[in-house]
């Protein structure tokens, strides 16, 4: 490999922005490979059902716009992963038509790799039936109907697909769903650089400058891998990259504290040691790395299990809130009268989310305003606004012992006071999938723009 | 002086998702011999951290000290999976507060390595109890 690999995580998210000079001053390092992460499960199990983006499309196409530029200027290949957030087809294709945009109105000739990451039902059902599937710690046990029932499954790409689209010679490449670090790592270990050394780096650049002191997600970060160490270099003058923080970054988001597992294998960082230098940048040495005994990819599935409706409204009588409970009872009897027992017929859930309040031996303490957030699950949409509604007015005039303020119980937040927030989704597959070949599940297809 | 709470031997107390399905806490211990201390004391225990959570101890998923960043690392199974219904902590980022409320119970006076603000932080322990978040039954 050549002296050094350098990479550029210029934030770390697409669409989260970051100081132009930052990213500038990265490109005067010359980065082999500008790394971008557009995803992660942490907004939770909506967007990857739903197949949206929990991110804006002007602030994505800002980021991809600026980075496209630099990357052409320095003739580095662009690598965004997990595409539109969750990383599935229409996800891709939202970041797809974004960069199809960018390219018209900058007048670039770009070779552009689209990887694929979501699964149909079928082969996740055939991989479950044939033993491939085991669930990650915490997650439930799978069958076929869970499988049947997922809205949209996407499987985490290890570095290998992208090595594949890299070695295509392409500008940019728009993965679905991927592993932070292969984002950062491919290039590196394509090149022949340290396995354990290229994984470790990504790890820590994968949230941009959140690693370097004062830590920041919306800056940028260059790791420079080299035979037997890495350097950690925040490009913005006021960071620097100290041992805590960096040691600190390599264990967050992560089970367990000193072993990062990938789809490859397992880096130990629980040796590793970390250096600053005398001009703020950080060298990182003695990660190692153990093969895994069989390669495996997570597969996340989101499956729908109603509508939401939601109404939201102060409390501010002291009296009132000490009888909340009651008031709730009132309004969930009322519901009942008219929508059937929530666990009769068509199902439905009411749950407060009640802050502020607390009781002490069977006393109620209020010493602020008390927020109350109706939470109503149904099964369609209007079912779950309609119950929300009857819930919100039955408490609104509810009536409890000592009552003075008849003129309502809720200070109600807006006009209209519910919201039909729409689908709820819940994670029902988190599991890994043991793979013969890595590429397979992650079709490549090349485009000219 | 009385026992200290775990916030104040700490530069980061933290929580968030470890995927979907689990939570997982960090803490990091300013000081050398406050870092011993917490590694040696049995306060950070499964038993201990499931009384605190309110959770069966099967659901202390583990429990790591990890010395180059004198931190503790403590992963649980979530109660409710990230944005399932019923969840009212999508990124997990707010549970930390019954891990930052542990008494650490005193073992000799050589512990605290170097000077803190006890008054300082009490008194944010104080404006936290008072508002409900600390632990009911522990003295200040």
């Amino acid at each position: 490999m050549a002296d050094e690999i350098r990479v550029l995580a210029p934030n770390a998210l697409l669409g989260y922005g970051f100081p132009l000079e930052s990213l500038e001053a990265g490109l005067r390092e010359r980065p082999h490979v500008i790394g971008a992460d557009g995803g992660s499960t942490d907004p939770g199990p909506y967007y990857l059902g739903s197949g949206t983006s929990f991110t804006g499309r002007e602030s994505v196409k800002r980021d991809l716009g600026h980075l496209l530029r630099g990357a052409k200027a320095v003739e580095a290949p662009l690598i965004v992963g997990s595409c539109g957030g969750a990383g599935g087809e229409p996800h891709l294709a939202w970041v797809y038509e974004i960069l199809r945009e960018l390219a018209a109105e900058q007048q670039l000739a770009l070779r552009v790799a689209l990887i694929h990451a979501e699964q149909d039902a079928a082969t996740v059902a055939a991989a479950h039936r044939a033993g491939k599937l085991s669930p990650l710690s915490g997650a439930p046990e799978l069958d076929q109907q869970t499988i049947e029932d997922c809205s949209r499954i996407v499987a985490q790409m290890g570095y290998e697909p992208i090595n594949a689209a890299l070695s295509e010679g392409v500008d940019v490449i728009l993965a679905g769903r991927a592993c932070d670090v292969s984002v950062y790592a491919a290039l590196p270990i394509l090149r022949g650089a340290d396995i354990a050394l290229s994984i470790h780096a990504a790890k820590i650049i994968e949230c941009g400058a959140y690693c370097a002191t004062p830590g920041s997600a919306t800056d940028s970060i260059i790791a420079k891998i080299c035979d037997d160490h890495f350097v950690l270099k925040a490009t913005n003058p006021a960071r620097t990259v100290k041992a805590p923080s960096a040691a600190a970054h390599s264990l967050y988001e992560q089970q367990h504290p000193s072993r990062l597992v990938e789809p490859v294998g397992v880096v130990d960082v629980g040796a590793a040691e970390f250096r600053e230098q005398p001009d703020g940048s950080l060298r990182v040495s003695g990660s190692r790395f153990t093969p895994a005994a069989n390669y495996t990819v997570k597969l996340e599935g989101a499956r729908r299990v109603g509508f939401r409706a939601v109404t939201v409204a102060g409390i501010r009588d002291p009296f009132a809130a000490a009888n909340l409970e009651g008031c709730l009872a009132g309004a969930r009897s009322r519901v009942e009268d008219a929508f059937g027992k929530p666990d009769q017929g068509a199902p439905y859930e009411i749950r407060p989310h009640v802050y502020g309040l607390k009781t002490n031996g069977g006393r109620t303490l209020v010493d602020a305003d008390v927020c109350l957030v109706l939470d109503v699950i149904a099964d369609t949409q209007e079912r779950a606004s309609e119950i929300c509604s009857l819930a919100r007015s039955t408490l609104l005039h509810h009536d409890y012992p000592g009552r003075i303020s008849v003129g309502g119980n809720l200070a109600l937040l807006f006009s209209p006071h519910d919201v039909a927030w729409g689908p709820v989704y819940e994670f029902a597959i988190y599991h890994v999938w043991e793979l013969d070949d890595p590429l397979a599940p992650f079709p490549i297809e090349y485009v000219q723009l | 002086m009385s026992d200290p709470f775990l916030y104040e031997l700490a530069d980061i107390v933290r929580s968030k998702n470890a995927g979907p399905f689990l939570v997982t806490l960090d803490v990091f211990i300013r000081g050398e011999a406050d870092y011993a201390h917490v590694k040696s004391s049995e306060v950070i225990t499964k038993a201990a951290i499931a009384a605190a959570y309110g959770i069966d101890e099967d659901h202390v998923v583990g429990i790591y000290f990890w010395d180059p960043a004198r931190a503790v690392k403590i992963t649980l199974r979530r109660a409710v999976s990230s944005g399932a219904a019923g969840d009212d902590d999508v990124y997990g980022a707010a549970m930390h507060m019954p891990l930052m409320n542990l008494v650490i119970s005193e073992n000799g006076a050589s512990r605290r390595a170097e000077p803190t603000e006890p008054g300082l932080a009490r008194a944010a322990g104080e404006a936290a109890r008072a508002r409900g978040d600390g632990p009911t039954d522990a003295a200040p």
